[in-house]
């Protein structure tokens, strides 16, 4: 018994190590932009487009912003449609440091996307 | 200590029974190991980003908080879940070594060594943002564990090398619970010292803690051995006064006297002030320093800037801190003893103040990211085609709200000083009964102004960056 647990142990570590991920490939493409980049409120801009090229319109977009160490406090914040495929809002970014962001859409048909895109380095506020 | 009866959680009906039965340790470190290899699993294969990988949540967030919450109401409930030692002891079944560990390495300089390395490398590398690093950190452990115990005998890996469980054995001087006879008549009559030699298959105590002789936690990883081996039941959890070994001077079964152990007395200087350095990692002054120190050094690369910042804080801060302190006491109270004897004694006062910056620290990360690992694990659940659980929720974290968190951290440092300023109290009137105010008021000045530090650390905005140059 011991030995076959031992044994079981073993097979779980390699299993640990072997497991493949999926990668999803994303059907929508994005392009966020971030203004100021500082401390504090910022707006924050999102173009979607399809893989086409076609602009994506009538989606609800929500950009996540949290930073590249566990457990601090996520930001949020909730995109109007602009222009045809353009998206803004504001968001506030509350420490200076990695911030990514997590843009989650849902594209009029219901059908929902989550995007990480990277965020240039927030600086402290003046 | 005290000799009253205590209250003794072994009796209890539902976790006192538990805890009697002699499988207790290896259930608790089932699940515990069956995460660690979740970790590694998610660490390697998993994203890159901290957030979204269960490899930094679950140790940087969820374990370290666990773990100081845990040592401040009950006792050192990590080493006594420890999934390291799962696999080792399964090794033990087949392997029984019969070396010796090194008659010349039987203290706490290697765990030192590791403790300062293991804080070194967490802030150059920022382990706390990197999921792959962490992982390795995860394996090496598992595999130093079964290493060493597999070819020396006993426990020398908890008690000469681990890092964590030295954090553990430190911060438990504090716990208001300890593994301790319930009946010293009993043990008197005692031949055969089960509890320290086992019985049968029942492991004695692996880290040479005789129970009669037994004071304190220092050095006990709760594991139970010793409660399943007494063939008379003669051991259990019991109650005491938190933080009042810490003025114990006499002899301590397998550890000797603290009073005369630099090693210890170094594990713990770099306890309290590290508390203070991993908390300096994280606010904005930090990085204001490091540009400085790099251009005053004219480097570019991070490591010698942090490496004199860390002889700075641990090494000659404390030396000139404890010497000061140290040398007015003496003064002050006339003792006979030399200075260093007197720094040798009273650095355990200020075990109480580190313990209450570490919890501060990591209550803090606790509390404002418990909520993270849910999206995480609905992210994961997602990739296997578990639709159920719904879209990640990556607006969860905190499990409080903000507002109650600076009382919470203001009151575990402050909570810790009031203990470190009472264990200076009694350390001074045992050795100077009239003039103990004089022998005090060194210490509780230094006791104040670490406070200050940690006060002042406590409000200083945060910052998170991976490189803390450019
Ligand atoms: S000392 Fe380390 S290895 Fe030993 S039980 Fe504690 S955490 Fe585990
Ligand atoms: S005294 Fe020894 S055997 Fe008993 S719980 Fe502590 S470490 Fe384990
Ligand atoms: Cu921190």
């Amino acid at each position: 018994m011991p030995k076959r647990m031992f044994l079981a142990i073993l097979f779980l570590l390699g299993l640990t190590v072997a497991c493949a991920r999926r990668e999803n490939s994303a059907s929508v493409l994005a392009n966020l932009s971030i203004m100021p980049g500082t401390v504090g409120t910022n707006d924050v801009r999102v173009q979607l487009s399809h893989v086409d090229n076609t602009p994506v319109v009538g989606a609800q977009v929500k950009v996540i912003g949290n930073m590249n160490h566990a457990g601090m406090e996520p930001s949020i914040a909730s995109l109007t449609e602009t222009a045809p495929g353009v998206y803004e809002g504001v968001i506030e970014l509350t420490m200076p440091g990695e911030w990514f962001a997590i843009v989650e859409v849902t594209l009029e048909s219901g059908e929902t996307v989550e995007l990480e895109l990277p965020l240039p380095e927030v600086k402290r506020g003046e | 200590m005290n000799k009253a009866v205590a209250f003794d959680l072994l009796k209890t009906p539902l976790l006192g029974r538990f805890w009697r039965w002699r499988h207790a340790r290896t259930v608790m470190q089932v699940p515990l190991f069956l995460v660690a290899l979740v970790i590694v699993w998610d660490g390697l294969t998993g994203s890159p980003l901290a957030p979204r990988n269960l490899a930094t949540i679950l140790p940087w967030l969820h374990y370290r908080g666990f773990v100081v919450l845990a040592l401040l109401v009950f006792g050192n409930a990590f080493c006594m879940a420890c999934p390291f030692m799962l696999p080792r002891n399964l090794v033990r079944r087949f392997v029984q070594p019969t070396r010796h560990w090194p008659a010349r390495l039987r203290n706490k300089w290697v765990a030192v060594t590791l403790f300062v390395l293991f804080l070194f490398i967490y802030e150059r590398y920022d382990l706390w943002s990197t999921p792959w690093w962490t992982a390795w950190l995860v394996v090496a452990y598992f595999a130093a564990a079964l290493l060493l115990d597999a070819v020396f005998d006993g426990a020398p890996f908890c008690k000469y090398v681990c890092p964590l469980g030295q954090f553990n054995f430190v911060s438990s001087l504090v716990s208001p619970f300890e593994v301790r006879v319930r009946s010293h008549t009993v043990c008197a009559d005692c031949t055969t010292h089960d509890c320290l030699r086992g019985r049968g298959t029942q492991r004695g105590c692996e880290l040479w803690l005789f129970q009669p002789r037994k004071v304190g936690n220092f050095d006990c990883t709760f594991c139970l051995d010793c409660v399943h081996a007494c063939p008379h039941d003669n051991v259990g959890i019991l109650a005491r006064v938190p933080a009042a070994e810490l003025w114990f001077g006499g002899a301590r079964s397998g550890i000797g006297r603290i009073f005369r152990r630099a090693d210890i007395a170094a594990l713990v200087t770099i306890f309290v002030f590290g508390a203070l350095l991993n908390a300096f990692g994280m606010v904005s002054p930090v990085y204001v320093l490091e540009a400085w120190l790099a251009d005053v050094l004219n480097v570019q690369n991070e490591t010698p800037v942090l490496a004199l910042m860390f002889v700075v804080v641990l090494l000659l801060e404390p030396l000139f801190l404890l010497g000061a302190a140290a040398w007015l006491a003496r003064r002050l109270g006339n003792l006979a003893e030399p200075t260093v004897r007197v720094a040798l004694r009273y650095v355990y006062a200020l075990v109480p103040f580190g313990v209450g910056m570490w919890a501060a620290h990591y209550a803090f990360h606790f509390l404002t990211g418990f909520w993270t690992f849910v999206p995480v694990v609905q992210s994961i659940a997602l990739e296997f085609g578990l639709t159920w659980v719904g879209r990640p929720r990556w607006d969860l974290a905190a499990l409080l709200p903000p507002v109650w968190l600076d009382p919470l951290e203001w009151g575990l440092i402050g909570l810790g000083a009031f203990g470190s300023l009472l264990v200076v109290a009694e350390l001074a009137r045992r050795d100077a009964p009239r003039r103990w105010l004089w022998v005090a008021l060194p210490w509780m000045g230094l006791v104040l102004l670490l406070t200050l530090v940690a006060f002042w650390l406590m409000g200083q905005p945060m910052e998170m960056r991976g490189t803390l140059l450019g």
